[in-house]
């Protein structure tokens, strides 16, 4: 009966879909650099190409990657409107106070709301497209090389792998409290400020008194078996990187590299 | 406690991240009054210390962008920097300040953490989004203005929580002598 | 007040790949006083059924009627049906939350329009009613108590609202024998004063003991719903749906295949016994 959220993922059996997930990740940490560098109008319209690309080979609806412009509509006119008012020009067109309106802000202003709109379509593809759970066991891998700066990413990646578990289970608790607690009359809401902290009070703290009862028991049965860290246990075993999974990655490498240089 | 004891409580931390951000949006749509994700970072910072709570303060909200599209990616950097903030603050203040009353301990933790990682919050923002030195004064006091509701509540609801837990003896007591003298 | 299922259908998350049809088009009609039992395979939608009467889901498709009245009407008060229909889930004592016993159970009360000295005696009645003493606990940290007592205190602060309606979910399952028993004592009683219990359990013996009336679940529908003893009577039928029948029944089945002349209509254990006295009389018995 274990339901695990799975966010945006929509299975399908794209090309995409089927590369692993670490290299789904690094690919898109080197797409999101590339949005960085971006900021002339052929370095956009390459970026426009390439976004096409990706969305037929995932098969993502360019309507799904869209998705968050309905959320995120009013956020990104801020970004705007701040960058317009704000932004330190030479020339303004008019300036009033310490607002100064000028072409270079509405260029800066554009700039950085179509980095968040690229930013936001790589993200959809990526989530679209892998499952979540494959999502969390890739970072556990991205974080390992951490160790060499003295990081404990073993103990990390099973504070990871035991959160992910923890989701569903938590998931069903919290619905039974919420259902408990609104069939004794609990309104979870109120008009005023210091009601509205008390008026969750039922349900945040039954949350958090299931969620630790079960991490209290999980840790004793886990020192009761001898466990004190993450030194004294058996790494995972890593599934090694496939011939379409590398060459996805060389292909992001190089398609970065280009819009790099070239824009 | 434990560092194992310390660990899962961190690892319930971070699922917790995921899960009571989708509670709070199915029964009302104020999430971002109550801005969920912070309580169980601030918690864990509280209870586990600073390097526990820098931990789910950055895997927390990860997670939680993955399971359920939530915060958007676009907002992940600043909100990432100011959990991060969060867990690592909280832990800091806790472990050093015993003022012989955990009202006290606590809410100096809290406002000392909700305060700066607002301010590096607002400091990413700007960063991020817009270049520019006026612009940093405007998107760090907009983020404080907008998050004060939040600050309160999350002063109201949080040292409940440690009482709560206190009772449930699932963490020890802070001040033992205290108490039992009351 | 009766309760009413009109061809109540409910599918969880409908258009996601969670999709999962949970009840199919049951209609059923419970009456006032009544105590009755909800048998039925693990996911065949018991706890679905019994939270759409309690308000807590909304049909699909389908009416939910108590007293006539369709309670997801928009007109209907969410407030009235909170105080007629109370609902114990599987691990009440999940649900505490509050600094001290006596607040925990006064919680569901502060939505009533009761004034102070109500709400008190209100409180000491349900502590008292559950087997705590009013007194004594109702300072202490509900939180600090056994799991058996923070059980009962949970137990208690539905109690307090006084439901018409009582609807349990699987709350015998974990319990010890003795627990068990005087916990359905005690819904015995609340039967006896009045109140319309209904009970989720897969405890055929427990079920047989105390209610009168079984409705059988499975995968969604009705399947069946009689009194005990007619539901109990069709052994072949229970046993294909995976469910239990309680065991005197059992044993007076079994004897019955044997050819032995023993009553098929027997479901607890002094009507076992007196049967087979009668049969030993009467030199029934080989
Ligand atoms: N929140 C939910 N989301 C999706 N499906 C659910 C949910 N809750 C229950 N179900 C499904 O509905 C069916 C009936 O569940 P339930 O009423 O809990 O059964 P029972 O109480 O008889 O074990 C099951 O198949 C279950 O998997
Ligand atoms: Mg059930």
């Amino acid at each position: 009966m274990n339901r695990m959220p799975i966010g945006q993922y929509i299975p399908g059996d794209s090309l995409i879909h089927h590369l692993d997930a670490r290299v789904k990740l690094i690919a898109f940490i080197l797409l999101i650099s590339t949005i960085i560098l971006t900021d002339s109008v052929p370095g956009y319209c390459s970026l426009m190409v390439l976004t096409a690309g990706l969305l037929f080979v995932s098969k993502v609806k360019l309507k799904t990657a869209l998705g968050f412009i309905q959320s995120l509509f009013l956020f990104l006119m801020v970004i705007f409107v701040m960058n317009t008012l704000f932004f330190d020009s030479a020339q303004p067109i008019c300036s009033w106070w310490i607002f100064h309106i000028s072409l270079g802000g509405m260029a800066q202003g554009a700039n950085v709301v179509l980095r968040v709109i690229f930013l936001m379509i790589f993200s959809s593809v990526l989530m679209a497209t892998t499952a979540p759970m494959e999502a969390a066991f890739a970072l556990k891998s991205l974080l390992r090389p951490l160790q060499y700066i003295r990081i404990p990413t073993e103990d990390l990646a099973i504070m990871i792998s035991v959160a992910v578990q923890f989701i569903p289970v938590l998931m069903e608790e919290t619905e039974m409290i919420r259902k408990a607690q609104t069939a004794r009359g609990a309104k979870f809401e109120s008009a005023r400020l210091r009601e509205k902290a008390a008026s969750v009070m039922p349900l945040v703290i039954p949350i958090f008194l299931g969620a630790f009862r079960r991490a209290d028991e999980l840790s004793l049965a886990m020192e009761a078996r001898g466990y004190r860290g993450g030194k004294n246990r058996t790494q995972n075993k890593q599934k090694p990187l496939r011939k379409q999974d590398i060459l996805a990655l060389l292909t992001a490498a190089a398609v970065c590299f280009i819009q790099a240089y070239a824009f | 406690m434990t560092n194992v004891k310390k660990s899962i409580f961190t690892a319930v931390c971070m699922a917790l991240c995921v899960v009571l951000p989708m509670a709070f949006h199915s029964v009302q749509n104020a999430g971002s009054i109550f801005l969920p994700i912070h309580i169980p970072v601030l918690l864990c910072g509280l209870l586990c210390g600073w390097s526990f709570g820098l931990a789910c303060g950055i895997i927390g909200p990860v997670l939680s962008s993955l399971f359920t599209g939530m915060p958007p990616i676009a907002y992940l950097p600043s909100m990432l920097v100011e959990l991060a903030a969060y867990g690592l603050i909280t832990g800091i203040i806790m472990s050093n300040v015993h003022t012989k009353r955990i009202y006290a301990d606590l809410y100096i933790s809290l406002i000392g953490a909700m305060l700066a990682g607002r301010v590096v919050a607002g400091i990413a923002k700007a960063l991020i989004f817009s270049p520019g030195h006026i612009t940093m004064a405007a998107w760090v006091t907009s983020y404080f203005v907008t998050s004060l509701p939040g600050i309160i509540i999350q002063i109201v609801l949080i040292p409940s929580i440690v009482f709560a837990l206190e009772r449930a003896k699932l963490i020890p007591v802070r001040y033992p002598q205290i108490s039992r003298n009351q | 007040m009766p309760v009413e299922l009109d061809q109540v259908s409910y599918t969880y998350a409908p258009g996601t790949v969670f999709e999962a049809a949970a009840l199919d088009r049951v209609t059923v009609s419970i009456e006032d006083g009544e105590f009755v039992g909800i048998m039925g395979h693990t996911g065949c939608g018991k706890s679905t059924m019994i939270q759409l009467i309690a308000g807590l889901l909304v049909p699909s498709s389908g009416k939910v009627l108590l007293d006539g009245c369709d309670i997801n009407d928009g007109g209907y008060r969410r407030g009235e049906l909170r105080k007629r229909v109370g609902i114990v889930f599987q691990y009440p004592e999940y649900q505490l939350f509050e600094s001290t016993v006596e607040k925990d159970v006064a919680f569901g009360l502060k939505h009533l329009a009761l004034n102070s000295a109500e709400v008190r005696s209100r409180v000491a009645w349900a502590l008292e009613t559950v087997g705590l003493n009013y007194g004594e606990i109702c300072r202490e940290s509900s939180l600090g108590l056994s799991g058996g007592e923070k059980r009962k205190v949970a137990i208690a602060g539905v109690l307090a609202m006084k439901p018409q309606i009582l609807i349990l979910d699987e709350p015998i399952a974990g319990l010890d024998p003795v627990a068990r028993d005087s916990f359905m004592q005690l819904l015995d009683r609340l039967h006896n004063g009045g109140t319309t219990i209904i009970i989720v359990s897969h405890n055929a013996d427990i079920l047989g003991d105390f209610t009168r009336r079984i409705l059988v679940l499975n995968k969604g529908s009705l399947v069946m719903d009689g009194a005990v003893k007619d539901v109990f009577s069709d052994v072949a039928q229970m046993e294909a749906l995976n469910l239990d029948v309680s065991r005197p029944r059992k044993i007076a089945h079994l004897l019955g295949q044997r050819g032995v002349a023993i009553p098929q209509d027997i479901v607890r254990y002094e009507e076992l016994l007196t049967a087979l006295t009668h049969l030993k009389k009467s030199g029934g018995l080989p």
